[in-house]
């Protein structure tokens, strides 16, 4: 029990999906050498965008470790978070059996987890079939809370079920609901994360129309996201899930598991400004009070920052508000989308776990394409190449649309 | 690939059956254990795959594989004439 009547919370397994690995032990290697997810994508050549490439997930056989029946309601979203959850639940040492006592959650969200269904859907009725072509399983795959009612289907879980859209930060505050739930004795253990599916396809439409995505790399597809840099043209997207399993620490210890981290803070805050632009509020409240609330569990300061860092415009103000709100001792700071793109919904997922890889492994991994840091953002220690260093403590915040804003603190366990 | 022999591949992909359960006299509901939506996935397969439609008064006769069957090489006829 920490100092604040709260259950202490730690993080036993891990597991994802993404466009630099679909599991731990590709995603680590690749954070170490640094290897780009980003590539050419005819389709969005074909379909008419300005930015042709995008961070997708490669060779993922869900079918060799999920039966045919849960697929049957799987879109790529859902089959994305059977692959991760079971890493995680495999990492963990949480057998399946172990998950249907009613003490268990499933917090599952993401920006846009229903919309290629939807699309799909709407795309054969626009093509004049029959709508008996489209099937039934069309309502489970669409619903927001899609990765989470199949995830429970699929482990039996019967505690709470249901998913957390907050845009960009959704991964972020899927995975600070789950901390909620089991410091306040709601569940002992909650699955958690976020996952995202093709939106480069859908939602990258909207943002390659306010030129929110880079043009000039289309034929160097590696050097096109540039957090922070001085020649930065916007964000390139990508997908896959990120999913942890969290747990009451009490017993995490008694059936011996060994955790990566104790979650120590989560915070989230909207602007309550605009639906585009940052107004720094809500993220400098939302970095303050994680902070504020690892300060509470002795956490004296955070040795790392895996920062949102898209590669738009919005780095700079992001770069200000973080130099003001850790000031007194300012961390190594480094954005992991330059090598990964932004997988949107499952961004904060994704970096949640680059950010406890890190913290077990002792390194930093750099901001990928940061060449000539931009004048406007500059005032904090950018990581632009890989530091061995042992960390104590990490932080990792997100900010998305519609002004929201999440942050997450894990210390050594 | 023959109308049956594709018949086969759609309930394997959708149900949780194992090839030599499905033959011929299996019923779908009772034998393969098929639900309601499991129906609706297989009919819709049928309509995609071959390019048919299967209305409810069609769906509603068919209760065996031969009978899916059946109604499919009646459907792929008519189609054709």
């Amino acid at each position: 029990m920490a100092d604040n009547g709260l259950r202490r919370v730690v993080v036993t397994g891990l597991g994802i999906v993404s466009s630099i690995g679909n599991d731990r032990h590709e995603v680590l290697a690749a954070l170490r050498t640094g290897r780009s997810g980003i590539e050419f994508v005819p389709e969005m050549q074909e379909a008419g965008f300005r930015c042709q490439v995008a961070g997708r997930v490669k060779g993922l056989r869900p079918e060799a470790k999920v039966g045919r029946r849960p697929l049957s309601t799987a879109s790529d979203v859902v089959r994305y978070v059977f692959v991760a959850a079971l890493e995680a639940l495999e990492d963990a040492g949480l057998p399946r059996e172990a998950l249907g006592d009613g003490r268990t959650a499933v917090v599952v969200g993401g920006s846009f987890p229903g919309i290629g269904e939807a699309a799909r859907a709407e795309r054969m009725l626009l093509q004049s079939v029959s709508p008996s072509r489209l099937g039934a399983t069309g309502a489970v795959k669409a619903m927001h809370s899609t990765c989470s009612g199949n995830l429970a289907a699929l482990l039996g879980v019967t505690g709470r079920a249901y998913s957390i859209c907050s845009s960009s930060a959704s991964g972020a505050d899927n995975i600070g609901h789950g901390y909620e739930l089991v410091a306040h004795g709601a569940a002992d253990v909650c699955i958690a994360g976020a996952s995202e599916d093709g939106g480069w396809r859908h939602a990258g439409i909207f943002v390659d129309n306010w030129w929110g995505m880079p043009r000039a790399w289309n034929d160097d597809p590696a050097r096109a996201c540039r957090p922070y840099d001085r020649d930065r043209q916007g964000t390139v997207f990508s997908e896959g899930a990120g999913i942890l399993v969290l747990e009451d620490r009490a017993r995490a210890a008694r059936r011996g598991a060994v955790p990566y981290a104790e979650v120590v803070g989560y915070a989230a805050a909207n602007d309550g400004h605009h639906m585009f632009d940052p107004s720094r509020d809500g993220l400098a409240l939302a970095l303050g009070g994680a902070m504020a609330m690892a300060r509470e569990h002795g956490a004296a300061g955070v040795d790392y920052v895996n920062a949102h860092g898209t590669g738009t415009k919005h780095d700079a103000l992001e770069v200000r508000v973080l130099a003001e709100a850790l000031g007194t001792r300012l961390p190594l700071v480094s954005s992991t989308k330059g090598q990964t793109g932004h997988a949107m919904g499952a961004a904060g997922a994704h970096e949640a776990i680059y950010t406890l890889l890190m913290l077990r492994h002792g390194f930093v991994a750099a901001t990928a394409n940061l060449d000539h840091v931009a004048p406007d953002c500059q005032g904090v220690p950018h990581v632009r190449s890989l530091v061995e260093t042992a960390l104590e403590a990490a932080a990792t915040f997100n900010a998305g649309l519609g002004g929201s804003n999440a942050c997450l603190v894990f210390r050594q366990p | 690939m023959s109308v049956a022999e594709k018949v086969k591949e759609i309930i394997l992909k959708i149900l949780d059956v194992k090839e030599d359960e499905v033959t011929p006299a299996a019923t779908l509901i009772d034998d393969l254990q098929a639900t309601s939506i499991d129906l609706v996935e297989i009919f819709t397969a049928f309509e995609n795959t071959f390019d048919v439609e299967i209305d409810s008064k069609k769906g509603e006769k068919i209760v065996t594989v031969q009978d899916a069957i059946d109604m499919l090489n009646t459907a792929i006829a008519e189609k054709g004439a």
